[in-house]
């Protein structure tokens, strides 16, 4: 009988430990530390292991080369190439998104029955696949087949070859991404402008300030945290862009829309299945994402700080 | 509480008693594998997701039904592209399928790496007849000296032509191109009926037409000892110049297409002239177009030169000898006269046994003939070497869409020369 009742009192202390607010907190996050462990932390230390052995897929003929993966990284004018294209494709992705994002989630945020009704449209893009955006846009703009270029060939103007024109396929996938989404980006922004008081916007209608003036020095101070979030999610997301890629143009054309992470997969998972080499080239993209991640967070920190 | 402790007891024995019947039926399925009266079931990967697949469904599920071996084919299709991806970390993660039909430009690879079994006796097992099967058919699996794949399905490229537009561009329905030179002249003419009309269409990765066009003009891809590059020669300029011509400068076809758009142009009627394989034909049909089909144009009239691709069944080392045998079965099955009749007629492709292509109605089914005469002379391309897939895709298909974009062809050329070398070497 003691001995029940010793273990009935282990159990109630067990519960009292885990029910104070301090060790609790450790509970709710336990099962995203789990996960994080498993799908994050131990493939990036895997990843960061193989980049310094050749090996291939079937980890046949493994042999130790030190550093000789990431050195052939900078000989490798395609691997060069695709983190350029990253770039390109984030330096026309990130801003475009934000700036959509924030004048829609503006001219939206008051609640009107049209306003709910459009912001609902603008997410519905979200729910899609981007795989499946990524088709629909392939035969919309198709210059054979597609309904944009008919359109633009019924008003006498030439037919632009979009996802084919070297110079236009990339442009054309961001836009695709903006489109897919911005509504993300808006439903964050529009949280933010709701929460601002409205009697700032008094203040400033009495001081004289117009529409404009409002928003960019009512609003915009007051949602740079969310504007930080958001340019940083969507930095990191950019950086991997690979599915609009890989349904759209397949990295073409001529390697021009080829991106860092569909060029890690094309040499780990096809023909040579070089899986360290991949490694490598992934090392390296995470390392160039991990230092504009801290930039742009330490920016909008600043940033932050002085409009306060 | 004694009685709870009793019923704590009873909730664990009872877990007990239902995971030792759980273990029971493991050990219950493992052994109706081994027993030879017990079925046995094999997993099969492949990709034939168009109407083909819907044919060997159904001789799957005729093979599940009738045969007297206790074997149960399980079959999964999906895409190549998902196959190609699945399978090497299948292999990898040793949770490989039992067998998988694949192409055998993609079966090097996984022999170089030493996960291919050794097929070489299935053509001694009782009742497979070794003579009735075509040389070059049987030799496409074979690397080394070894038989790596048994022929599922052996087929090349073709001309195809839509009878429709040739009349509305003033050409003989019935006479289509016989050489390269005539086809530029034909896609010439059908180009110039305006309305989206093509003439001819070659896609960016169409790798299997450039291979033909190089090997119809004497230029090669590799030397003699395939160690080495043989691209950079007066032959494979002239093939780069030809499509150039053709594509860039006449403006006969679309510049920058892929195949499955490509095929999509042909499948809408807007297509004079194309070059593809013959699963193009069921989509054809489908859709009402009036089309020819013949053996692949040559360099000159008279010339015989084409290349032979095939499919065939491969085996995982992970397989266990037990369903090698049940595989070999399933193998067998398929290389009777009667599954090879159905395959070839269903499907329009060219048998590879004798006993097939010396059937009736496989002689009277005009579109089956035709490709049957091409499978006579046509020839595996570098059969065996590992390099060919990373080749094709990383050098011959860029080189392409360079070419058709008006990228100097010199250059083009030995760029593609340089790049061959470096992967021959393993850079």
């Amino acid at each position: 009988m003691e001995e029940i009742d010793t273990s009935v009192s282990k159990k109630r202390s067990f519960f009292r430990f885990w029910n104070q607010p301090k060790h609790a907190a450790y509970l709710f996050m336990a099962p995203s530390i789990i996960i994080l462990l498993f799908f994050m932390v131990i493939p990036l230390i895997g990843t960061l292991g193989l980049s310094f052995f050749n090996i291939n897929i079937f980890f046949t003929g493994t042999k130790f080369v030190g550093l000789d993966n990431f050195v052939q990284f900078f000989h490798d004018q395609r691997a060069i190439n695709s983190m350029w294209h990253t770039v390109y494709f984030t330096l026309l992705e990130t801003p475009t998104q934000v700036i959509v994002g924030t004048v829609a989630a503006a001219a939206l945020s008051r609640t009107t029955l049209f306003n709910r009704f459009s912001r609902s449209v603008f997410y519905v893009p979200v729910i899609c696949s981007l795989t499946t955006s990524g088709i629909i846009f392939s035969m919309l703009l198709d210059p054979n087949i597609g309904w944009i270029p008919y359109v633009l060939h019924q008003f006498g103007m030439s037919t632009p070859q979009f996802f084919r024109d070297a110079t236009l396929a990339m442009p054309s996938i961001a836009v695709m991404t903006v489109w897919k989404n911005f509504g993300v980006t808006m439903t964050i922004m529009l949280t933010a402008i709701q929460a601002i008081s409205p009697s700032l916007y008094e203040s400033a209608e009495m001081d004289g300030a117009n529409k404009k003036q409002q928003f960019f020095h009512v609003t915009i101070p007051q949602i740079i945290p969310s504007l930080g979030f958001c340019v940083m999610t969507n930095l990191i997301g950019s950086m991997q862009v690979f599915d609009q890629i890989y349904v759209t143009t397949a990295g073409g054309p001529e390697f021009k829309t080829e991106s860092a992470v569909q060029y890690i997969y094309s040499r780990g998972f096809s023909a040579p299945y070089q899986l360290g080499y991949a490694s490598a080239v992934a090392t390296i993209l995470f390392v160039i994402i991990a230092i504009l991640s801290v930039s742009s967070n330490l920016y909008m920190s600043h940033k932050e700080k002085q409009m306060r | 509480m004694r009685h709870g402790l009793m019923k704590k007891l009873g909730v664990v024995a009872a877990i007990a008693a239902a995971g030792v019947s759980l273990a029971a039926c493991g050990s219950s399925k493992s052994s109706s594998s081994s027993s030879s009266n017990k079925t046995t079931t094999i997993t099969f990967w492949n990709g034939f997701t168009s109407t083909d697949g819907d044919v060997l469904k159904q001789i799957v599920k005729d093979y599940n039904k009738t045969n007297k071996d206790h074997v149960k084919v399980k079959m999964d299709i999906m895409t190549w592209d998902n196959f190609n991806q699945k399978l090497p970390t299948g292999i990898t993660a040793k949770k490989a399928p039992d067998f998988v039909a694949m192409n055998y430009g993609d079966m090097a690879s996984y022999v170089a790496n030493g996960t291919m079994k050794d097929m070489g006796d299935f053509y001694k097992q009782n009742g497979v007849d070794k003579s009735n099967f075509e040389t070059t058919a049987r030799n496409l699996g074979v690397i080394n000296g070894k038989t790596y794949f048994v022929p599922m399905q052996v087929q090349g490229m073709y001309l195809y032509w839509n009878k429709k537009l040739f009349k509305k561009a003033g050409l003989n329905p019935n006479n289509p191109p016989k050489t390269w030179d005539e086809l530029a002249t034909d896609a010439k003419k059908i180009s110039k009926l305006g309305n989206n009309t093509q003439g001819f269409a070659m896609p960016k990765d169409g790798s299997a037409i450039m291979y033909n066009l190089l090997q119809d003009n004497g230029a090669k891809l590799l030397n003699g000892s395939e160690k080495k590059s043989a691209l950079n020669s007066a032959a494979t300029k002239k093939s780069f110049d030809y499509l150039q011509q053709l594509i860039y400068k006449d403006g006969v076809g679309p510049k920058n297409i892929s195949g499955a758009e490509a095929d999509n142009l042909m499948l809408a009627g807007s297509l004079g002239l194309y070059i593809n394989g013959p699963w193009l034909n069921s989509g054809l049909k489908k859709n009402n177009i009036d089309y020819g089909i013949s053996t692949l144009v040559q360099a000159k009239q008279g010339d015989k030169k084409a290349i032979l691709d095939g499919v065939g069944f491969g085996i995982p080392t992970s397989t266990s000898d037990s369903k090698t045998k049940a595989i070999y079965s399933f193998v067998k099955y398929w290389n009777t006269t009667k599954i090879g009749k159905k395959w070839s007629l269903e499907n329009k492709c060219a048998p590879y046994l004798k006993s097939v292509a010396a059937n009736k109605d496989i002689k009277k089914d005009k579109l089956v003939s035709t490709m049957y005469k091409q499978i006579g002379y046509a020839k595996p391309y570098y059969p065996g070497n590992k390099n060919m897939s990373n080749i094709t895709t990383n050098v011959i298909n860029p080189s392409i869409e360079k070419v058709l974009a008006g990228n100097n062809t010199t250059s083009v050329m030995k760029s593609a020369s340089k790049q061959v070398d470096s992967t021959l070497s393993g850079n």
